[in-house]
């Protein structure tokens, strides 16, 4: 039962991203990309195998709504790789916790570190592949920092609501 | 064979990933940015039709504009035709200089159910598919001028590359003088182009109006493109700087006309029938 569950807030998630966060962008510079908190919160007792699957299925769902085949792919097995590295390394004892992680359940502090890591990480991954060559590099970075601002700030801001 | 089996089991999360990344990749590189293909696009049947969806609701919002915006346009229409009414026949046939006369084209109206103006390769997807007659690289205007150029069909929506698009480029002409040049996005403002390839010796002045050239079966001869901003001459460069205003506004497009060239069908075949006694000889 747990993974119809799951695939519902997948679809949850999706729909808010490309019906209600698809319209909060700045010009061209600010794109906050909320969708990768289905990523960020999966359980630790995923297996990573099945999380490098997972990533790469809701990253092709974003892929094929944004006609952008294969970056959103690149950047959501990214930080599906580097996700549960991180948390081994920030959160002691990790395989304990059973449920979708939370601020409250690892502490906020650990949380939002991860949250900005993987953030910048998949938000880079995103600007630059869809640049493609780095000839207006700093339109890339530009574009990654303030919209890594947008999406963290709204993560959090429901991670805190949900206390 | 221990040893290999061994090493894969240790490192198959990392090679998981490996694939997973060069899959990713061969799919950046072998998709063209601008043919899409239908299935994997926003033209596919399911995310065209949840754009569909939200567009329905989020129009009753616009409505008093949208109502503004189509008497002003009933308006002109009325002007036009009256022109054309009083004019003789002689109208027609200024436009006989170019290829494709305005007799050629049809207009098949349709509705943007999805838009994006913020990436560097923007799509917008409208609701005519291949069931309304529309095909691959068709032109796509609305009452200001060029919007872009159909690269995805499907049965009922195709996706459009608006010319704010970095690997668009389009055949344009400068009213006043005729040079002929193209336009490039820079990929920062949707509302300015760049035009480039036209020699320092012609002249260019603000406010001059850039026009589609008539050169390609896509577009008809002296459609709106935009009017020049901002002119730029260093002593070094053989070519202007030049940057346009767009006329067609894409964060308040709603409703386009795609360009169906009756004629095209004709001149391809032509073309490749010479080709081909070409290549005989």
């Amino acid at each position: 039962m747990e993974w119809i569950r799951e695939i519902g807030r997948l679809l949850l998630i999706v729909v808010l991203q490309v019906l209600l966060f698809n319209h909060l962008h700045i010009a061209i510079w600010g794109f906050p990309m909320v969708y990768i908190l289905f990523l960020i919160n999966l359980s630790p007792r995923v297996p990573r195998w099945a999380e490098l699957l997972i990533g790469c299925v809701v990253g092709l769902l974003m892929d094929v709504w944004y006609s952008s085949l294969g970056v959103h792919m690149a950047a959501c097995v990214a930080i599906a790789f580097i996700r549960p590295i991180l948390l081994s390394n920030t959160v002691q004892d990790i395989e304990r916790i059973k449920d979708n992680i939370a601020g409250r359940m690892i502490g906020v502090m650990e949380y939002a570190k991860c949250v900005i890591i993987l953030t910048i990480i998949h938000h880079f991954i995103v600007f630059a592949l869809e640049a493609w060559n780095f000839s207006q590099w700093w339109i890339v970075l530009l574009q990654t920092l303030i919209s890594s601002i947008m999406t963290i700030f709204i993560i959090l801001g429901y991670d805190r609501l949900k206390q | 064979m221990k040893n290999l089996l061994q090493f894969l089991t240790r490192y198959s999360n990392f090679l998981i990933f490996l694939i997973l990344e060069v899959v990713a990749f061969i799919l950046i590189t072998t998709t063209n940015h601008y043919q899409q293909s239908a299935t994997w696009s926003a033209a596919n049947k399911i995310v065209a039709s949840i754009q569909h969806l939200a567009t329905n609701i989020t129009d009753y919002f616009s409505l008093r504009e949208e109502n503004v915006r189509l008497a002003e346009e009933n308006a002109y229409l009325k002007t036009q035709m009256m022109l054309m009414n009083n004019a003789s026949e002689s109208v027609v046939e200024r436009d006989s200089q170019y290829i494709y006369s305005h007799l050629d084209w049809e207009y098949i109206p349709a509705k943007v159910i999805g838009l994006t103006t913020h990436k560097q390769h923007n799509y917008l997807t409208i609701n005519k598919g291949s069931y309304d007659g529309i095909v691959e690289d068709m032109g796509v205007v609305n009452q200001d001028g060029v919007v872009g150029i159909v690269s995805a069909v499907s049965e009922r929506y195709a996706l459009v590359v608006p010319l704010i698009h970095t690997e668009m480029n389009l055949s344009c002409r400068i009213q006043t003088n005729n040079y002929i040049g193209r336009t490039h996005w820079l990929g920062t403002n949707s509302t300015q182009l760049q035009l480039e390839d036209i020699s320092r010796h012609v002249t260019v002045n603000k406010g001059d109006t850039i026009i589609t050239s008539g050169l390609t079966p896509v577009f008809p001869s002296g459609i709106l493109v935009g009017v020049v901003e901002q002119t730029n001459l260093t002593n070094s460069d053989n070519y202007h700087h030049i940057t346009l205003q767009i006329a067609a506004d894409y964060r308040k497009l709603s409703y386009v006309q795609v360009i169906h060239n009756r004629a095209t069908h004709n001149i391809e075949y032509q073309t490749n029938q010479s080709l081909w006694s070409g290549l005989e000889k």
